[in-house]
């Protein structure tokens, strides 16, 4: 893949452009300056060549002149001292003539000028000047001659200069044809640095160029291929680039792209893989968003909503015509608490059971949405429907040979066909009892398969508890009346009515009643009470019978569950009659609760909305139903104290509910029956229930362990209680109610508006004050009563707000309030310090975190009001 | 002393109805199919009819609702005899025009008792 050659990288194009610029920048100055330097060396040497000649040529013809003038001068004279210059003339014309004939030949036409002067001078010597002087010394001369001599001399020497002339013009000539020459070189030479300057730069601009090219072209292509990508031609790479820098880059980009696509594909597969479970599914599946829109809807969804997915994307889920846009909102606000119960209904010959939970943590726009899961029943429906037909049938089926056995038997008892013996009378009474309990058990069939089915139906009206109670009680006359059986009501006068469905009301009183008398062994008691909550009615029927084990108690309203134990073998049962009943009370909106204990009896307590099963049958449940408001549990086995308790609660004014067991577990069992807001317990030493045992016990019971107690103890030892208040054996009646009436909760309505605030409190006196006023105010007071426990519980409940007393056992305000600033969880809670002994202590425990401090004594409103508004911030945040 | 018809297809039941009333003196006449029933309580224009509802070729509710239309002067009691217990199968029942509804099995002795109220409160109004 690499390629050297190939990949030359852009910095060495760059080097190497400019490398080039400048070598040919240094070679174009470098010829310069040779060039000029060559062009005044040529100049001089033009001068040093041709000025000599020059010179002498001009030596030549002043020699030449003066030695004329000197001959002519003695001819005319005769004078001997006119040969003197004559002969110094001729002297500097030889020397002149030598030197000139000594130098380089300049060129044939310039040598037959310097020779045909010379010739002309050497002649003239010759055969003028000195045949002439020698005319004259000789003295036969005349004027005419003298004249005619001097002529010819004249015209010759004439000639010479004339020859001298052209000689010396011609070398003129030459130099200035030589300096010419220079020029031109010159001129050469500035023409040439002109072209190398332009090809410099055309070279710069070149190399610039290139690197631009370089550099802009692999990034077009780049940027080309990015784009290509981005528009969804995923397959596109870059190709190889010849600068290595920019290959890398697009091989980069590349390998990106490789493992981005890789990405995509995968999630692709992914999703596609997703997308075909969820299309594939049988069950039908619909994403809601918080708007009630359709998001997503599969196949199976459109196919059992008979509509297509484009048509029900992004259209209100309520066309879809399963649930409307009302119980949509209910649904939503349900499945925020927790999930619901499967709506089954039927629509379009189908029936389609619909499972909504909410969508968490989806890519969705809306914070949060809703999924159905949806699951075509029909053939389960049709299975169902056909085993309840089954069920209908084989009962009715069963129906008739029992009522010709139970009908001949009685005709035969009642003497229609002849007397009959005493022995035959008993085998026929067990024929008799025998037949009565194959009709209950079909009847219960039929009940149990008619509830399964959702095919029973109520038929509310107003309905007399009295009367009710009465009617059931007298058609189990017979069995009470043959085991010697006590049995009192203890009923409310109001309501004295309830709606209800009389049947099915009367059925429920029956099983349960008959169920304590037949599980009661002769002599004992069987009590009915009623108790009146809020919009609901209690009716509790207790017996002193053999009890139910422990470890059978959960199962005792499953179906066909029978408790086997010796004493109930022989007890006729169908094992439905309590799932049955707990099916009749629900439908009703109700609920039912069972206590037991082997040996000592058992209760089983129900609860009816007074105004009827309408509506009130959400799944949802309602704790608060069950959870009383004011019920207190007494737990003594001092008879006296505890009736005086009870008068005095009962003017708090709370309902009273006292444990008839002694030990800590039937203490318990009550507690879990009546499930009160407070429970009572005596504490000392003689007495039961073991006040130890009976805390670990409700500790142990989650349902329980909120609730708050009263314990009057005469040990000197204060028991440790999680909430609730321990009062001195000599406290009056008035005192335990003043406790308990502080641990009500004030509002019988539903939830305290004011938050929950942590009390930690260990003064009794202080904590049940300052309880009061909380709960006066509508806040949900827990109390603590030391400083562990403040930490322990604060962490648990998470409240709105905390009050630490500044002294406490094993922790002090001091030491928690750290603690509770330290923990992520309860950093936030405002914390409210109260003091009764420091009370400068303000400042310290202000720097430490407290939100307020009071010194005690301080004003309860004041306090109130402040913890009202430190409170609302958590609240509120 | 009443005259009673009584519409039953099984045998058995029919046995012990008419053992019952014929002992307690009671003139009764028997079928055990709709259309007959029908046609023997026309006839006979009792003063009751106890008629189960699953019958052979018309059920129960079916002959009362004729008993009604053809016996409108003299209007006998219907009590209707049936497995069925459900509150629908009785509603349909008081619907046809029945007097009373009672759900198999039944004490013989109970059936008379009721039978006799029914014809007392009968005369008595009458």
């Amino acid at each position: 893949m690499t390629d050297p050659e190939r990949h030359s990288s852009v910095n060495r194009q760059l080097m190497n452009g400019l490398l080039a610029v400048i070598v040919l920048t240094l070679i174009l100055v470098i010829a310069q300056v040779i060039v000029l330097r060559y062009d005044n060396q040529r100049e001089e040497e033009v001068r040093q060549e041709f000025y000599p000649r020059l010179v002498l040529a001009e030596q030549i013809r002043s020699a030449t002149i003066d030695q004329q003038s000197a001959v002519r001068g003695f001819i005319l004279t005769n004078d001997e001292q006119f040969l003197d210059p004559f002969i110094a003339g001729r002297e500097s014309y030889v020397t002149a003539r030598d030197q000139l004939l000594a130098f380089d030949s300049l060129g044939t036409e310039i040598d037959v000028l310097r020779d045909r002067q010379l010739e002309s001078a050497e002649s003239w010597y010759h055969e003028v000047a000195l045949p002439e002087i020698d005319a004259r010394r000789s003295g036969n001369l005349t004027t005419g001659d003298q004249r005619e001599i001097l002529g010819e001399s004249h015209a010759r020497i004439n000639a010479f200069r004339d020859e001298n002339s052209a000689y010396q013009t011609q070398l003129q000539a030459e130099i200035d044809r030589a300096v010419e020459d220079v020029k031109r070189v010159q001129k050469l030479l500035f023409l040439g640095a002109v072209l190398g300057s332009s090809a410099i730069l055309a070279l710069i601009g070149w190399v610039v160029f290139g690197i631009m090219r370089s550099i802009r072209s692999p990034l077009a292509t780049v940027s080309e291929v990015t784009h290509a990508v981005n528009l969804g031609e995923t397959d596109r790479r870059v190709p190889r680039l010849p600068a290595r820098e920019f290959d890398e880059l697009g091989q980069g980009i590349n390998r990106m792209l490789d493992s981005l696509a890789a990405t995509v594909a995968d999630a692709n597969l992914q999703r596609r893989r997703t997308a075909a479970i969820v299309d594939s599914a049988s069950e039908g599946i619909v994403v809601v968003d918080s708007d009630g829109n359709v998001t997503n809807i599969n196949p199976a969804a459109a196919r059992m909503f008979q509509t297509s997915i484009e048509q029900a994307l992004g259209r209100p889920a309520s066309e879809l015509g399963y649930f409307t846009n009302d119980e949509m909102a209910d649904i939503i606000e349900r499945v925020q608490v927790g999930a619901i119960q499967p709506v089954v209904r039927r629509r379009d010959q189908r029936v389609l059971s619909a499972a909504v939970s909410t969508l968490r943590g989806e890519e969705t726009d809306t914070s949060s949405g809703l999924v159905w899961v949806l699951r075509d029943v029909t053939e389960l429906a049709q299975i169902d429907e056909m085993k309840s037909e089954f069920i209908s049938i084989v009962s009715h089926e069963l129906r008739t040979p029992l009522t010709a056995i139970k009908g001949f038997t009685d005709l035969i008892l009642e003497g229609e066909v002849g007397e009959i013996t005493e022995q035959q009378r008993e085998f026929l009474g067990i024929v008799q009892s025998n037949s009565d309990r194959l009709v209950a058990l079909i009847n219960d069939m039929l009940d149990i398969s008619r509830i399964e089915s959702g095919r029973i139906s109520l038929n509310p009206e107003d309905v007399e508890i009295h009367g009710a109670v009465e009617q059931a009680i007298a058609a189990l006359r017979p069995l009470v009346e043959d085991k010697g059986l006590q049995v009192q009501t203890e009923l409310v006068e109001e309501p004295s009515t309830i709606v209800a469905d009389r049947a099915r009301l009367q059925q429920i009183l029956t099983n349960l009643i008959s169920n304590a008398c037949k599980y009661t062994p002769p002599g004992g008691w069987v009590t009915v009470r009623s108790e009146s909550l809020d919009g609901q009615i209690a009716i509790s029927v207790s017996d002193t019978g053999i009890g139910i084990p422990p470890e059978a108690l959960p199962h005792i309203f499953s179906k066909f569950y029978r408790v086997d134990q010796p004493q109930t073998r022989d007890i006729g049962g169908t094992g439905l009659g309590l799932a049955i009943t707990k099916s009749l009370v629900e439908m009703h909106g109700g609920r039912i609760a069972i206590a037991s204990r082997t040996g000592v009896g058992t209760t089983v307590r129900f609860t009816l909305p007074t105004t009827g099963p309408s509506g009130s049958t959400a799944s949802g449940g309602t704790m608060d139903g069950i959870r009383r408001s004011g019920l207190v549990l007494i737990v003594s086995s001092n008879i006296e104290e505890r009736e005086r308790w009870e008068i005095a609660i009962r003017d708090v004014p709370a309902d009273v509910v006292v444990a008839r067991g002694t030990s800590a577990a039937a203490a318990v069992g009550e507690a879990e029956l009546h499930r009160p807001s407070v429970i009572v317990v005596r504490d000392d030493t003689s007495s039961q229930p073991n006040l130890d045992e009976l805390l670990e016990e409700l500790r142990a019971n989650a349902d329980l362990r909120p609730t708050p107690i009263v314990v009057v103890t005469s040990n000197s030892t204060t028991p440790s209680i999680d909430d609730g208040v321990v009062l001195n054996a000599t406290s009056s009646p008035e005192d335990v109610a003043a406790a308990v009436s502080s641990l009500l909760p004030e509002s019988t309505e539903g939830r305290p508006r004011r938050g929950r605030v942590l009390l930690a409190e260990d003064d009794v006196d202080i904590a049940n004050w300052l309880r009061r006023v909380l709960v006066r105010s509508g806040f949900e007071v827990v109390l603590v009563r030391d400083g562990l426990a403040a930490i322990v519980r604060a962490v648990e409940i998470l409240p709105d707000a905390i009050i630490l007393d500044v002294n406490m056992p094993k922790m002090g305000a001091a030491e928690v309030l750290p603690q509770l600033r330290g923990n992520p969880g309860t950093r936030e809670i405002p914390v409210v310090v109260v003091s009764g002994t420091v009370p400068d202590a303000g400042p310290y425990f202000l720097d430490a975190g407290a939100a307020e401090f009071f010194s005690k004594p301080f004003n309860s409103d004041l306090f109130v009001r402040r913890l009202i508004q430190i409170s609302r911030k958590t609240m509120d945040g | 002393m009443a005259k009673v018809v009584v519409v039953e297809d099984e045998p058995h039941i029919m046995t012990l109805i008419t053992t019952k009333f014929r002992n307690a003196g009671h003139e009764v006449h028997t079928a055990s199919d709709g259309p007959s029933g029908l046609a023997l309580a026309i006839e006979q224009a009792p003063d009751i009819i106890l008629l189960d509802v699953m019958l052979p070729g018309m059920d129960g509710y079916a002959v009362c609702s004729s008993i009604r239309e053809h016996l409108v002067d003299h209007r006998p009691i219907v009590v209707m005899l049936s497995a069925r217990s459900q509150v629908a199968d009785r509603q349909r029942g008081f619907e046809a025009g029945c007097d009373d509804y009672i759900v198999k099995p039944f004490r013989p002795a109970d059936l008379l008792t009721q039978v006799t109220e029914l014809l007392d409160r009968k005369s008595a109004s009458d």
